[in-house]
């Protein structure tokens, strides 16, 4: 296989692992535009390493070993403004992360059913739910302008937010155990 | 606090070292970790589940031939392409039109006569009701589509930018 089509299998793979990916950078720096650097990132190391040779046996997990450390990184530059706690506890929780997505039901269809899935959940809310929703997470909006905007409380608005979330969880599980297999 | 209150701690940057160590002592179970991960998912998917439930269900009423072939041909020639491209493809469509435009009872098959987007374009314009003219003219200015997840072609096509980028 030549560099140049090593590289192409290696693109072809990291698409198609590319969702539990994003959950796990997205879960553990919790702000997009450093998710998407960080993302980029993996693939730069990702196309430097195969176009050397190296032959890796899982990608994903090889993947994902380089977004903890990048992540950790990430946290080490954000204690400097006291952001986060122990650095110990922290990268236990990252590790333990990391672990919760390699056993991740993580076939591309399997989370594609998932994504399916929501998007039934979603689509069955009321729309003041979604109207909700969409601010938080479609326009970006923070839960102090929301509660503006709606003409609500700050505490209203997020506890709005994390049942609708809980709602969400529990009817993406039902629908995908209720999935023929 | 139960784990879904401290899921949502970590989310808004509000945990302590003491909820830091509860959230990762609770990670040591499988159903703990996979929690986690349905609640990372959730995080990552919405914006793009948002977007696809919004989109109207309703089925669209069927295009004569020519005209469905036409915006599948622009279509997928827009869709990755900036808008000035998309605005140039319109500006095609109009000269086709406006050049065609004699010859439009002929391009009418016999199924396209049912449709109210194909009886307006058949009409001349004074003769269209209100409904015809409306759905003619959805159909000329459909916007070009915003894939928020793009598709694995064009995934492949900006890693192989960035990968030519690296390099130099």
């Amino acid at each position: 296989m030549t560099s140049s089509e090593a590289i192409q299998h290696a693109a072809t793979e990291f698409i198609r692992d590319r969702r539990p990916l994003e959950s796990f950078v997205y879960g553990l720096l919790r702000d997009a535009p450093a998710a998407e650097d960080l993302l980029q990132e993996v693939w730069v190391r990702l196309a430097a390493e195969v176009e050397k040779g190296t032959h890796l046996e899982n990608q994903a997990a090889w993947c994902r070993g380089v977004a903890r450390h990048l992540a950790l990184r990430y946290w080490e530059k954000q204690r400097k403004a006291k952001v986060v706690a122990d650095s110990a506890l922290l990268e236990s929780f990252i590790a333990r992360a990391e672990e919760a997505f390699a056993e991740a039901d993580a076939t591309p269809e399997a989370w594609a059913a998932r994504q399916e899935a929501l998007v039934a959940c979603v689509a069955a809310l009321p729309e003041r739910s979604r109207r909700l929703l969409n601010l938080k997470y479609f326009d970006r909006e923070s839960i102090e302008n929301i509660a503006t905007v709606l003409g609500q409380s700050f505490a209203a608005v997020k506890k709005a937010l994390f049942r609708l979330r809980c709602v969400l969880l529990e009817c993406v599980e039902r629908k995908l155990r209720q999935a023929p297999p | 606090m139960n784990f879904d209150e401290l899921l949502d701690h970590w989310r808004h940057g509000e945990m302590n070292d003491a909820e830091l160590a509860e959230l990762t002592h609770r990670l040591a179970t499988r159903e703990g970790r996979a929690r986690l991960r349905q609640d990372w998912f959730l995080e990552v998917s919405l914006p793009a589940a948002l977007q696809a439930a919004s989109t109207p269900q309703t089925a669209p009423a069927v295009p004569p031939g020519w005209i469905a072939a036409w915006r599948a041909a622009t279509t997928a020639a827009t869709r990755w392409r900036p808008a000035w491209r998309w605005a140039a493809g319109m500006a095609t469509l109009a000269v086709a039109a406006v050049c065609l435009w004699h010859l439009r009872p002929g391009l009418l098959r016999k199924s396209d006569s049912q449709s109210l987007t194909a009886t307006a374009a058949a009409q001349p314009l004074g003769s269209a009701t209100e409904d015809d003219l409306r759905d003619l003219a959805l159909l000329v200015a459909e916007p070009p589509v915003v894939v928020l997840n793009p598709p694995p072609a064009a995934w492949l096509a900006v890693l192989t930018d960035m990968t030519e980028l690296h390099r130099k």
